[in-house]
């Protein structure tokens, strides 16, 4: 039972940063980004090959991940964000572009992938690293791993770095100012193009650095990245879409309910439900969105927080 | 040197394939308070926005100092040193009141700064009350002070001021314009003015323009544009 708690916890983590990643790519650009899906896939690569072929614990790869799926944004941007944003194209446009690059990407990851099989005779197509993971405690017969723990510190870093950068730095600033009124940024002497910039790097960042977690939580192939997207979908979507920190807020529940909706719903029904797993979070998002509308960052939490007692 | 400071020769321009300004010909003497005036729609703030590049220009040029400045971006005419407060969304609502001074002078040394701020909120004591409050909660006449603020947080070379006054006290109107004049006499500022309020800008300006639907109607001594015998009455409604 603790096992698969801290599991929902691990898995949870790395939904809510690659969640905040599509949200912040979102409100500094108004693309919403399917190219995630990819950019977390090859964090997993990043962290599976590096490991496989240089050895060492894999929390030595989490920032070469986080570095690899960085730079893919700046090639989202660079190629065809860019010109896109220039054309003020629709958020159709920009949303179905996403798609043409997360599949570019995607194609990419394969020939990767069968080239790790061909030549290092790696199983690359399809990878469990959790063993990989050192053992920090055990209760028992019950094993807990590193990465519930390092995957929770680090959203709750990565939580106080965008706090504070956005409100503490002159560029964060800036970001925030570009993203409500470009006109205003642009006449004040703010090069949006570098706000876009830096959104699609951080955002891919936060995909890696997802990816690089979630590589020891769940099994890896190529398309793993397809198969949670609409877990971020639903994470980012329950945020708000208009706050990086309600987004990460969204992400962490989503993937818990995910996680343990799937396991209660097994034990209850059996096993065959874990074929429609997917489903789990598309449903709570639906639910959370008939309380709140426009998401968790138009909540008044002081106001729900009063209600049940506590004082801020 | 040139004498202009800015200077647009056979503007035409507007929104995409709009076209709203018609072979505009407007100069900005260096120093001078430049005002211009004309009806709702006449293409005021187009012209603005033609200078600073969020028009879309199909047609002439856009010279800043000597300089042909037609194609280069909004965010690097900021850096020449050209200063606009727009007539909207000229705050960052999400942003506090110091927030939005500090991206003002996103520009400028981080020394200067702090001491800056200092010196507007004295200007504006009634924002001091709030500088931790998000501008998006601040009155019409307190933003307005606020959008002030923020353009004059940098010493720019040209300050274009679209419709300063609206929502302002006459009080706090004569003291902004009493600044305005005061600091083109302290250094060497020019001054755009686009005002609705054509009275009190043209009694300060050296020099007028009034624009009627996309084209430049009159332009020269503001005087005598407050007494002329037919636009003031026809276009400013000064009847007196
Ligand atoms: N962003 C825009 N996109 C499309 N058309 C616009 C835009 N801004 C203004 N226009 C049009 O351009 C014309 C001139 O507008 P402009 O804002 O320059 O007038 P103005 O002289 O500043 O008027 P006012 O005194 O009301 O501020 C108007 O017909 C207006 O409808
Ligand atoms: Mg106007």
């Amino acid at each position: 039972m603790i096992e698969i708690f801290t599991r929902a916890i691990a898995y949870s983590g790395g939904i809510a940063l690659a969640a905040a990643g599509i949200t912040l790519i979102y409100m500094a650009t108004g693309t919403f980004n399917f190219a995630h899906a990819s950019k977390v896939a090859w964090g997993f690569y990043i962290v599976y090959a590096m490991m496989s072929l240089l050895g060492g614990s894999p929390y030595y790869y989490v920032i070469p991940a986080a570095l690899f799926s960085a730079f893919l944004g700046f090639v989202t941007y660079f190629f065809v964000n860019r010109y896109l944003l220039k054309r003020k194209a629709d958020m159709v446009t920009l949303m179905m572009s996403t798609l043409g690059v997360d599949l570019i990407f995607f194609a990419f990851l394969n020939v990767f992938a069968d080239y790790l099989t061909e030549v290092y005779k790696l199983s690359a197509r399809y990878f469990v690293m959790e063993l990989k993971d050192p053992i920090i405690m055990r209760m028992g017969a019950t094993e807990i791993r590193a990465v519930p723990v390092v995957s929770f510190i680090s959203v709750i870093l990565v939580t106080i770095g965008i706090y504070l950068f956005m409100t503490r730095t002159n560029f964060g600033i800036a970001m925030r100012t570009t993203i409500e009124n470009p006109e205003l940024a642009q006449v004040l002497g703010i090069n949006p193009e570098k706000i876009y910039l830096a959104a699609w790097l951080l955002g891919g960042g936060m995909a890696g650095l997802s990816g690089a977690f979630l590589s020891l939580t769940i099994s890896g192939y190529p398309s793993v990245g397809m198969t949670i997207l609409v877990t971020l979908f639903a994470g980012s979507i329950v945020g708000g879409l208009d706050s990086i920190i309600a987004s990460i807020l969204g992400g962490f529940l989503i993937g818990m309910v995910e996680q343990l909706g799937t396991y209660s719903l097994s034990v209850a029904l059996g096993g065959w439900i874990c074929a429609y797993r997917p489903i789990i979070p598309m449903v709570a998002m639906v639910i959370t969105l008939l309380f709140f509308p426009r998401g968790l960052a138009t909540i008044d939490w002081k106001k729900v927080l009063g209600k049940l007692g506590v004082k801020i | 040197m040139t004498e202009n400071i800015v200077e647009t020769k056979n503007l035409l321009s507007g929104y995409g394939k709009l076209k709203v300004l018609f072979d505009v010909n407007f100069k900005a003497r260096k120093n001078d308070i430049t005002v211009v005036v004309g009806p709702n729609g006449a293409g005021k703030t187009t012209l603005l926005n033609s200078i600073i590049g969020l028009a879309t220009i199909h047609d002439g040029s856009v010279i800043f100092d000597g300089q042909d400045v037609t194609k280069v971006p909004p965010h690097k005419k900021a850096k020449l040193g050209i200063a606009y407060l727009m007539q909207m969304g000229n705050v960052a609502s999400t942003l506090t009141v110091e927030e939005n001074l500090r991206v003002a002078g996103y520009l400028m040394p981080r020394s200067e700064v702090n001491d800056r701020i200092q010196e507007i909120l004295e200007m504006f004591p009634r924002l001091k009350e709030f500088v931790h409050r998000k501008a998006g909660t601040l009155s019409g006449g307190e933003r307005r002070m606020l959008a002030i603020g923020m353009a004059m947080m940098r010493k720019p070379k040209v300050l274009m001021l679209d419709e300063m006054s609206t929502d302002l006290a006459p009080k706090i109107v004569k003291q902004v314009m009493n600044k305005i004049v005061e600091l083109r006499d302290q250094y060497d500022l020019s001054v755009i003015l686009v005002e609705q309020n054509a009275k009190k800008a043209l009694e300060i300006g050296d020099y007028a323009y009034l624009l009627v639907s996309g084209t430049v109607r009159y332009e020269g001594n503001p005087q005598e544009l407050l007494t002329h015998p037919k636009f003031a009455k026809l276009y400013l409604g000064i009847s007196e």
